[in-house]
């Protein structure tokens, strides 16, 4: 019974210590839509900042838990004791010398690819990392691919309609290669790539091409069938006979 | 239809959840045969004591005697009260018609009235309570062993199961307070733009622990065994049914209260002209959609149980 400020990233998705990514991924979705704006579910309880300020938990607890590296980092957080909020988190983790690799969670623009010309996304990470240490003695900050790479959900609400080209960028964003995504979802090299490149005579039937891109997606972390509805008009389209 | 194998301890279920008209006497009725036609003995009581037609909902005439008789003659027993139905494993005590002031019945008439529908000889029993969250209503619920809310997906039943929670909640939480300020503090955070500033029960119950370590760590673990059920009715999509899992999320997060969701029911047809023939669904159509919800609902209801998650 706590506040959602002071809950740990598996208190804010409701999930067990031990949940798989499949898991996080599900709880993510589940935590997401409820506190979506205009959500029948919490509109009478939260206000809208409070909503925002939840959904701005709800993603950092994804990017966190879904990220093997800071997930363990967070783990060993909360086994040293601490009660796991978002604050001392972000408090804690720039003096661990295991994460020198990404900015503080916080360093979140709103929509990832307008983190290298929009200004405020500046100021924010700013306030939000008080005292980031690593960012003086480590490595410069590289604010778009690393902020994108956190910034799946503002990237997804930036994409208009999925196509071959959000996919590929969705990919890059997570620093995953073609090949990672065939080792996941079992298809074929040449597949993946027609479907990024949109090589639509390339591609089996319809039915395959839907059930590839939902599994992309998937191993994407995008909502599986929303993206594999747009893909399929653009598919579609693309692909109709001249009447 | 298939046998449930339910267990056979005594439990009170009592149905509410906020506001009219979400079919919570079509809920109570139905729920109350399919637990009688898996062979328990059950009773389904009226205490919607403002407007009580479960009688009609069941198809049977006006009973001669009802629940303001017994409440109002002290010389009657409940179970003269009592009235056999078609069904029969399933009994039923009519709800006060006609007599306005049994709408509100005194403190001590109330307790009675528990303590002798605890002390009935009968496998389970099904209280339909009425709309709203007056102190009748909440007390019966929090009386049950298990509170169902039966809510439909749309913003005005939503939020009215969220204040009826609430409502609940909080008047749970009195009962552990004997201090003023803290019953004070309780009554003020009712209110959502209270003075003290609590908007949520974590709040509160922190502020409460600030004023008394002890009484705030009771009300930790009160709000914990506080586990109302939900049932959606009038589903029409899987969008729909989604927002049952939305709110366990929400009532979660906000008020740390466990929901479980034990099923919905779909928007049909079937359900209206059931309605309009006074023909109870799940007393004939056995193996009708409608019906079978009713079976899960029971399944989930008697094994603290509920639904998978998506």
């Amino acid at each position: 019974m706590k506040s959602f400020r002071s809950q740990n990233y598996y208190e804010i998705l409701g999930i067990s210590r031990y949940a798989s990514p499949e898991e996080i991924r599900h709880a993510y979705e589940l935590s997401r839509q409820t506190f979506m704006q205009n959500s029948l579910a919490t509109y009478s309880l939260f206000s809208e900042e409070e909503n925002e300020e939840i959904l701005e938990l709800i993603s950092q607890a994804y990017e966190t838990l879904l990220n093997a590296d800071l997930r363990r980092d967070y783990d060993y957080f909360l086994d040293s004791g601490d009660q796991g909020s978002h604050q001392a988190w972000v408090a804690w983790r720039p003096a661990r010398p295991t994460a020198e690799r990404s900015p503080p969670p916080s360093a979140k623009p709103a929509a990832g690819e307008a983190a290298s010309d929009s200004p405020p996304a500046a100021a924010q990470a700013a306030h939000a990392s008080p005292a980031p240490e690593s960012a003086a003695v480590g490595t410069p900050p590289q604010p778009k691919a690393a902020s994108g790479k956190l910034d799946l959900e503002g990237f997804v609400d930036s994409v208009e309609s999925f196509n071959g080209t959000a996919l590929r960028r969705a990919r890059e964003m997570q620093g995953m290669s073609v090949r990672d995504i065939c080792d996941q979802t079992k298809i074929r090299q040449t597949y993946v790539e027609y479907i990024e490149n949109e090589n639509f005579s390339g591609l089996p039937a319809e039915v395959y091409v839907k059930g590839f891109v939902k599994l992309m997606a998937d191993s994407l972390a995008l909502p599986a069938e929303k993206v594999a509805r747009e893909y399929m008009v653009r598919y579609r389209e693309a692909t109709r006979k001249p009447a | 239809m298939p046998v449930v194998q339910f267990l056979r301890d005594k439990e009170i279920f009592a149905i509410g959840g906020g506001k009219g008209g979400t079919g919570k006497s079509f809920v109570a009725s139905n729920l109350a045969i399919v637990l009688a036609k898996s062979n328990n003995r059950t009773l389904l009581i009226d205490a919607d004591l403002g407007g009580a037609n479960l009688h009609t909902c069941l198809g049977i005439p006006s009973p001669n005697v009802t629940l303001s008789d017994y409440i109002q003659n002290p010389a009657m027993r409940i179970e003269d009260v009592v009235v056999d139905t078609p069904l029969r494993n399933l009994h039923l005590i009519s709800g006060a018609q006609d007599i306005l002031d049994i709408a509100n019945p005194k403190y001590t008439q109330k307790v009675k009235l528990l303590r002798a529908i605890q002390s009935l000889d009968v496998d389970f029993i099904v209280l339909d309570l009425g709309a709203g969250t007056n102190f009748n209503t909440l007390d019966f619920f929090l009386a049950a062993d298990k509170g169902i809310m039966v809510v439909v997906p749309e913003p005005t039943s939503i939020e009215n199961a969220y204040r009826f929670i609430k409502a609940a909640l909080y008047r749970k939480l009195k009962l552990l307070a004997s201090e003023p300020r803290i019953k004070e503090a309780i009554d003020k955070a009712m209110d959502k733009k209270n003075a003290l500033g609590l908007r949520t029960p974590a709040e509160l119950v922190e502020y409460v622990g600030q004023l008394d370590r002890s009484v705030g760590e009771r009300m930790i673990q009160e709000v914990g065994r506080f586990r109302p059920r939900l049932v959606l009715n009038q589903v029409r999509s899987f969008g729909d049914v989604r927002i049952g899992y939305l709110m366990q999320n929400a009532c979660l997060k906000y008020f740390g209260v466990r929901v479980d969701f034990l099923g919905y029911i779909e928007n049909d047809d079937e359900v209206w002209q059931s309605i309009r023939k006074r023909e109870p669904i799940a007393l004939n159509g056995g193996y009708s959609r409608i019906a079978q919800s009713f079976q899960t609902i029971a399944q989930n209801l008697t094994h603290n149980l509920q639904l998978k998650p998506e």
